[in-house]
């Protein structure tokens, strides 16, 4: 069966938590920083994304705490959402390395 | 509490109840971060949060990828199609209510035929979205036809031209005749001949003739 692809907003949130657990706020801006700014997940796409990943089993929700009377609930990647993840990496990697090997080749780059 | 949080938490309603109870309180305190100072919501987050929303209630992802418009008409299957079924109630209430009986019954039944294959459909996000923009079209396409020719404009319900008297209190039932039903006529050699057309002549009823000579002054 043919695994399908991770929609780009999925991909980078389940990189943003590559690094341990973070919450909603956290993921939302690792997630700008790890897409150098092309990506700004609003909280209704990350909530709804962190529901469908938590229901695949892919994240799962590690703990929550209160600051300055605000909910944080913390979530990590599971072992499947890890071994997901690094598979769709390495489909982008072979995807991009078709790519690049044919235009960085000596004969295109004479042509 | 803030104007922001006061709009973030009414976009939340779009958010069946159950999802509410077990995520408001965290989802709101992310949108206070991203909020900052601002004063004013965001348009993007609300919209992103009725999106949200409408994909949690039918379980359809309307946030991520191109084409969410089609998903989310599709999401709209469902409520457009209750608002169908009270359409084409209504329609077949209005059917059967005429004086004839249900003269124009078949666009109410077909409307619930169709408001049935939409809920079926509906699991088809794009065909039962589909199929309610049909029905809708075409009960809007009949109330139209309903309204460019009234039921009291049909030829088997006549008002009379001069009827009631100008001035005349008359029920409204009085100003409608009914078509007669035909009288066999006993068999004879005219009866034998073919009918020849003729004009219609109308007979004022006793009440109206004496009313209206009394209105021209000449009894009593």
């Amino acid at each position: 069966m043919t695994r399908q692809t991770l929609r780009r907003p999925t991909y980078f949130i389940l990189a943003a938590l590559l690094d341990g657990p973070l919450h909603g706020y956290g993921i939302i801006k690792r997630v700008e920083v790890l897409s150098d700014g092309e990506l700004r997940l609003r909280a209704g796409t990350l909530y709804a994304a962190l529901d469908r990943l938590v229901g695949q089993g892919l994240v799962v929700p590690e703990r929550e705490e209160v600051v300055s009377g605000r909910l944080r609930r913390y979530y990590g990647l599971t072992p499947d959402g890890g071994e997901l993840l690094a598979a769709e990496a390495a489909d982008l990697r072979r995807a991009a390395d078709l790519v690049l090997s044919v235009t960085q080749s000596p004969a295109t780059r004479t042509a | 509490m803030k104007l922001s949080q006061r709009a973030y938490r009414l976009a939340l309603h779009a958010y069946p109840a159950r999802f509410r109870i077990v995520r408001e309180r965290e989802i709101l305190s992310t949108l206070a971060e991203v909020q900052g100072d601002r004063l004013l919501p965001r348009a993007g987050e609300l919209c992103a949060l009725v999106r949200g929303g409408l994909g949690e209630r039918n379980r359809v992802d309307l946030t991520e990828g191109g084409g969410w418009w089609w998903r989310a008409l599709g999401s709209l299957a469902i409520p457009l199609t209750c608002v169908n079924a009270a359409v084409g109630l209504a329609g077949l209430w209005v059917a059967w209510s005429l004086p004839n009986g249900p003269g124009r019954w078949w666009p109410a039944f077909a409307t619930l035929a169709l408001v049935l294959a939409v809920t079926v459909a509906a699991r088809l996000r794009v065909v039962g979205a589909a199929l309610g923009l049909a029905t809708f079209a075409m009960v809007a396409a009949d109330a139209l036809i309903m309204t460019q020719n009234p039921p009291v404009a049909a030829p088997h319900l006549r008002i009379l031209e001069h009827y009631p008297p100008s001035g005349a209190q008359v029920p409204l039932s009085h100003a409608v005749t009914i078509p007669r039903a035909r009288v066999s006529r006993p068999v004879g050699v005219r009866s034998l001949q073919p009918e020849r057309a003729r004009p219609l002549r109308r007979r004022p009823r006793p009440g109206l003739r004496r009313r209206d000579s009394v209105a021209q002054g000449r009894i009593g």
